[in-house]
């Protein structure tokens, strides 16, 4: 249904477009990709100042620095990334109004720079295994498929709301607001089993928490992503994707007129 | 003959006023209000044959961006149908892609593999294209500490050189300076000399006629004539004329923030003996213009172009560089230009007229008044050069002389 052929005739051009999103970014910065390191490293320090001096926060029994990046460090590449493609077409409506490419591409490339941060993230994590003694067992293999699937949930719901923001800004002005509710509904600060059982059912209809909660099996517990929160996840991956796409294609030829 | 390169089929497209095309909504199925809509392109079609250069012109407004965004698939047309044969690229302005923070280097390469040039192609191209913007030893300098100049030249540069069956390109050629503007109107002749086809957009009626094998006139969204560029030109500066004819206040087709308007404009020519309605080459050439603010103006600044149909400007009078004119004192007021001898060959001329306040435009008409100039004498010549021949006089002395140099 989508046009592949076509998508992978302007390959070239969507990977120069992603190489200048993380090249800008990083220009005339002094500390350039050190602030991929000192985010995620300073929320963490954050997080576990308040939730284990302030209020006591469980966290399974693991150093509570380790706990927190363990999820910050998917959840890092979700909020940022969902923010960026929201505003992936509105941003490019320079572009968008002067010269045809296929406009999914947009959505994509704004994913360049958080997964940038989420590589030298994840090298930090490295770090922080040894600094705690947290051997890494065959089932960190995991975070390959589950980065892949949080990939697509991100393009799914960015997709989305991308279109919807072309036509109405309020989108991005929610997204703020939206991403830290979404944050607290995520089980990011405090262990996916402190959710209180008759919640559950609610709960775990949030497309991030299959993919955020395995992140933190895989990368700290040493446990394969949970089946039934993970098949979760993926439902609704296929579901908004393609419904994504279907709206998409419906209102990109319009986005030039409306930007 | 062969397949058509280019077939535009009854295109029509809607724009709502108040929300660009629609509303989300629209896009399934709901009806819009109709009072605030707008049709850019009505039932326009078109056929380009591969190799043929087609000059698009009309009237600000007409429908000539419209039609170059569909031929680019920017935008959708709300009704009819377009096919394009080949690789097509479009160029609806200079330095596409280009992000002030990368080097030149950086933006060829970006701007190029956006443009759909592969990156083979624009490491072959490369030292071709960066000879052509004259900008090699900044070449890898972020292009933001580029001259506007530079810029300029450097984007083009990369534009001219995109190797495509299928060009679409936008005035482009309206930048930079003089000299570089002869050289992309060169480069734009070697690519329809090439035997590629160009869809081509200006309102340069001289580089029409000199590049263009047809040419396609859009008036208020409506084809209005097609045909050969030369006498589709020739068509549309009569009706220029026509439209010049008008008194100003009648106008619509204004740029700028309108905070002040144009009212009424008279050119008369001057001589010894007073002020006549024709201007004769020897006369002195003054222009009045009428004009009304809605608020107290500034400082203003008005600007004045004398232009030849087919070849451009001829004089630009512009008070700011003559040394400013002093503000208005009232709301309503008049402000007048006078010129030494005009100098200019006998034929037709269209005034062009904008005002500024406070370096924003305020009005802008083209067409605004017409005048011919006379043939009567000028100066120590017996005959005057036609209009196709000369744009300006000069007095001039021829002496003969005998023997080797």
């Amino acid at each position: 249904m989508i046009c592949a052929r076509e998508l992978w005739e302007y390959r070239e051009a969507a990977l120069y477009l992603a190489w200048r999103e993380i090249r800008v970014r990083f220009k005339q910065s002094l500390l350039g990709f050190g602030w991929s390191v000192i985010q995620p490293l300073s929320l963490m320090l954050l997080f576990t100042i308040v939730f284990t001096r302030f209020m006591k926060v469980p966290s399974e029994n693991y150093p509570y620095p380790i706990f927190i990046y363990s999820a910050l460090l998917p959840w890092g590449l979700f909020s940022n990334g969902l923010v960026r493609a929201t505003g992936s077409i509105v941003n490019n409506a320079g572009l968008i109004q002067k010269i045809y490419i296929p406009r999914e591409i947009f959505i994509v490339i704004s994913l360049a720079p958080p997964l940038a941060d989420f590589l030298v993230a994840a090298a930090v994590y490295a770090g922080l295994m040894a600094w705690f003694h947290v051997a890494p067992t065959w089932q960190a293999l995991w975070v390959f498929p589950l980065l892949i699937a949080e990939v697509l949930l991100i393009l799914g719901i960015g997709i989305w709301l991308a279109t919807f923001n072309a036509f109405y800004r309020d989108v991005s002005s929610t997204m703020g607001l939206l991403v830290q509710l979404w944050f607290f509904a995520t089980p990011v600060f405090y262990p996916l089993a402190k959710v209180p059982a008759r919640l559950m059912p609610f709960y775990r209809l949030n497309p991030a928490v299959g993919i955020i909660d395995g992140f933190r099996s895989a990368l700290l517990k040493g446990a394969p992503p949970d089946a039934t929160l993970t098949a979760i996840s993926l439902g609704w991956i296929v579901f908004l994707l393609f419904g994504g796409l279907l709206l998409f294609r419906r209102a990109e030829g319009y986005f030039a007129d409306v930007l | 003959m062969d397949k058509p390169a280019v077939v535009v089929e009854h295109l029509w497209k809607r724009y709502h006023k108040r929300f660009g095309t629609s509303t989300l909504w629209s896009l399934f199925g709901r009806r819009e209000r109709t009072d605030d809509e707008f049709w850019a392109l009505k039932d326009v079609s078109l056929e380009v044959q591969p190799g043929e250069c087609l000059g698009i012109i009309g009237p600000n407004g007409s429908g000539k961006s419209t039609l170059l965004k569909i031929l680019s698939r920017i935008t959708t047309p709300t009704r009819g149908r377009i096919e394009i044969a080949g690789r097509a690229a479009s160029i609806l302005e200079v330095g596409t892609g280009f992000h002030p923070d990368l080097t030149g280097r950086e933006n060829i390469y970006l701007s190029g593999s956006i443009l759909g040039m592969k990156r083979a192609e624009i490491k072959k191209r490369f030292d071709e294209i960066v000879a052509f913007s004259g900008v090699e030893e900044f070449i890898d300098v972020p292009v933001k500490r580029y001259s506007s100049g530079m810029y300029v030249r450097l984007a083009f540069a990369v534009a001219a050189n995109i190797q495509t069956d299928i060009l679409v390109v936008d005035e482009v050629l309206a930048v930079g300076d003089a000299e570089f503007q002869n050289k992309c109107l060169g480069k734009m002749e070697n690519v329809a000399r090439e035997g590629r086809t160009v869809l081509f957009v200006s309102h340069n009626m001289a580089a029409i006629r000199a590049l263009c094998t047809k040419a396609h006139w859009l008036d208020q969204g409506r084809t209005a004539q097609i045909g050969d560029a030369a006498s589709v030109v020739g068509g549309y500066i009569e009706s220029m004329v026509r439209q010049a004819a008008r008194p100003l206040s009648d106008r619509a087709d204004r740029d700028g923030d309108g905070s002040v308007r144009f009212t009424s404009i008279a050119v008369e020519g001057v001589t010894p003996d007073g002020a006549r309605a024709v201007v004769a080459a020897n006369d002195r050439i003054r222009i009045r213009l009428g004009y009304r603010a809605s608020k107290a103006p500034g400082p203003l600044r008005f600007r004045v172009s004398i232009n030849d149909y087919t070849r451009g400007g001829i004089y630009v009078f512009d008070s700011d560089a003559a040394g400013g004119v002093a503000a208005p004192s009232a709301l309503e007021g008049m402000v007048e230009c006078c010129t030494g001898p005009a100098r200019i060959s006998p034929g037709p001329c269209y005034v062009n007229i904008a005002v500024f306040s406070r370096s924003q435009l305020a009005d802008r008409v083209s067409y605004a008044h017409s005048f011919t100039v006379e043939s009567a004498g000028f100066d120590g010549l017996r005959s005057l050069p036609s209009r196709q021949n000369a744009l300006c006089l000069i007095e001039q002395r021829w002496r003969m002389e005998a023997g080797l140099q």
